[in-house]
């Protein structure tokens, strides 16, 4: 069952002319709102049932277990959806009454080796109306209708968490009755309930003790828990469960052993209706509303309207937002791309005006109108780089300083050779410095032919490197 | 039921908006590389355009200069190299603007390297300035440091009313 999500629940116990009512909060805190007559309990809790009228917490009451009935079903089936079809007639022959007069869900359904199982739960549709009214006169309209057996089952494993294998015997000392529930592990596997009322057992009525006693070992032997070596768990809860010597004058009739594991409920009292308002906000395996369909709260279908109009809200806003970045992201990309391509026209037209520039091909365009204007321009800019004269006379006077003979010197703009004679051949390597300086790239000095005068004949030559042309 | 139209029109319109958002945004996520990548290029092209600019503004500069001292003309290389000089005007070339860049080779025989740098120096002083773009020398046999020095020069003068 798909439960709507709420951060209040409220649990109603209503059972013998009184009434305990349990807030709980998501947070796992809960509170007792009212415990008393039932006859009081209207005005107590005004404002929660105004709260769950308005769709703000979920009200959860239970269906008894004396007006309802469990049955672990097995149908013979390997699928779980073939054996859906055939629960209900299953069913139906377990019920002594007609399976159209009452309220009915399967629970649990699973594979179990070859066949699927299910636990179902029914409750007379006259007895669940009954049920409605009772809290209405109460005053509170409930939102879900649980069953007791589920709740004292689901609640005790809250409080005491279970072996996979171990058996739990949980037994309600209720004011009006005695619920026993019976599970293994995490399953539960039968609800029974036993018309003792605490008033008969603390009179000290031994029929009344027997009988419960009697009642109990019926179901462990029917439920075929007493087999050899299985230790089986009894929690107690319950208005009753804090009478010790109520337990255990039953735990002694039951000839209950040392070694029996024996568990009491906090606050056992109010369980029932702290289980009731746990389940009213958590989903959970044993969840179960009897009054869903047609007969739902209004309250309910407010809420689940509100929870609709809420989620198509979120995600129209989510979509604006999404649809909303991505628009300004891309209109971002879009003007700054748009601006960078402005600045490379402006800049092509600074360079080059007047040339018809195509977008995408600026720097290709602009540099083919330098090429085509470059006779125009380049005898203006060269008049300001380092004149050749300065190299020229930087040649000389360095020729002079180390005893070097120019014989011929040739110098253009992209190339130069000097061809002369100096004293040693590490003297004429003193001109390469000057070549350098004036960004040639200098070769190796090569050895000339030796002349008569005893001197180092060489020749020179540099050049301008294509970057700096 | 009308609340029911409106309660589902509602979800679709929000399930509309949202599949439109979720389609908007992958195809964000498609194209956005491929932008950010046009628009790295395109700031490349920026750069070496800025590039290029500095350079273009440079030239206008240097144009500019002659341009403010348009009405002088280049002195005169007999006076400056006497009769010692063989000069001859080898070209003039029409440049855009009004200018003409004329080249003139210099030949001195039989002159120490030193006068020719001195000639040289002179040259480059007048303004406009003459501009040496090739020079040869070659030694006299005889006598060490002198020779033949064959000189090209470069001179710029405005000849039409061009801008």
């Amino acid at each position: 069952m798909s439960k709507l999500r709420n951060r209040t629940g409220y649990g109603v116990d209503l059972a013998g002319g009184r009434a305990v009512v349990v807030r709980s909060a998501s947070n796992r805190r809960f509170e007792t709102v009212y415990n008393g007559p039932v006859g009081e309990m209207g005005p107590a809790v005004a404002a929660a049932a105004t709260a769950v009228s308005r769709g703000r917490a979920l009200a959860s009451g239970c269906q008894s277990v004396a007006a309802s009935l469990t049955r672990v079903l097995k149908a013979p089936f390997a699928s779980v959806k073939k054996a859906g079809r055939v629960l209900p007639s299953l069913l139906d022959i377990q019920l002594p009454f007609p399976l159209e007069t009452c309220i009915y869900r399967f629970l649990d359904v699973r594979r179990s080796g070859d066949h699927v199982r299910a636990l179902a739960l029914a409750a007379q549709d006259e007895a669940v109306r009954r049920r409605m009214r009772q809290h209405e006169e109460a005053g509170m309209i409930l939102t879900s209708l649980d069953h007791e057996g589920l709740a004292l089952w689901t609640e005790s494993l809250e409080d005491y968490p279970i072996e996979p294998d171990a058996v739990r015997m949980v037994v309600s000392l209720g004011c009006e009755n005695t619920v026993l529930v019976a599970g293994r592990g995490l399953s539960f596997e039968s609800a029974h309930h036993c018309p003792v009322s605490l008033d008969r057992l603390r009179s000290g009525e031994t029929a009344a003790a027997d009988d419960l006693v009697r009642r109990m070992r019926h179901v462990l032997q029917a439920g075929q828990f007493l087999q050899a070596g299985q230790k089986i768990q009894w929690a107690w809860t319950g208005a009753g469960a804090a009478d010790e010597a109520l337990r255990s004058r039953l735990e002694s009739l039951l000839e209950l052993g040392p070694e029996v594991i024996r568990l009491v409920h906090r606050e056992p009292e109010t369980m029932l209706a702290r289980a009731l308002s746990r389940r009213a906000i958590r989903e959970g395996n044993y969840a179960v509303n009897l009054i869903a369909g047609d007969r739902a709260n209004p309250a309910l279908e407010k809420l689940r309207l509100r929870r609709l109009r809420g989620a198509a809200v979120f995600y129209f806003a989510l979509g604006l937002l999404l649809t909303g970045v991505n628009a300004g992201w891309n209109a971002w990309l879009a003007t700054k791309e748009a601006e960078i391509s402005r600045r490379i026209g402006r800049a092509a037209e600074a360079i080059a005006p007047g040339t018809r520039i195509y977008p995408g091909q600026e720097f290709l365009l602009v540099s083919r109108a330098r090429e085509a204007n470059a006779p125009n321009v380049s005898p203006f800019t060269r008049v300001f780089k380092p004149s050749p004269a300065m190299l020229l006379r930087e040649l000389l006077d360095a020729a002079a300083a180390a005893d070097i003979t120019i014989s011929k010197l040739s110098l253009r703009p992209d190339a130069a050779t000097v061809t002369g004679a100096s004293e040693t051949w590490a003297g004429c390597e003193k001109l390469s410095p000057v070549f350098t300086t004036y960004g040639f790239m200098v070769s190796e000095p090569q050895r000339e032919d030796a002349g008569a005068d005893e001197r180092v004949h060489f020749s020179l030559s540099a050049g301008v490197s294509d970057g700096a042309k | 039921m009308a609340q029911s139209r409106f309660k589902y029109a509602g979800l679709w319109l929000a399930a509309a908006m949202l599949a439109a958002g979720l389609l908007y945004s992958a195809h964000t996520v498609r194209i956005t590389p491929r932008r950010i990548r046009s628009i790295r290029q395109k700031q490349d092209v920026l750069l070496q355009m800025h590039d290029l600019q500095k350079i273009a503004l440079a030239e206008q500069a240097a144009v500019r200069r002659f341009e403010d001292d348009a009405s002088a003309r280049p002195c005169s290389l007999k006076e400056l190299a006497g009769r010692r000089a063989d000069i001859r005007q080898r070209e003039s070339v029409q440049l855009a603007g009004g200018w003409t860049l004329y080249r003139t080779e210099v030949v001195f025989n039989d002159t120490p390297f030193d006068a020719a740098g001195d000639f040289i120096a002179a040259a480059e002083a007048c303004r406009p300035p003459w501009r040496v773009t090739e020079c040869q020398f070659s030694a006299s046999p005889r006598a060490p440091a002198a020779g033949t020095v064959t000189l090209m020069l470069e001179a710029l003068e405005k000849t039409g009313g061009g801008q």
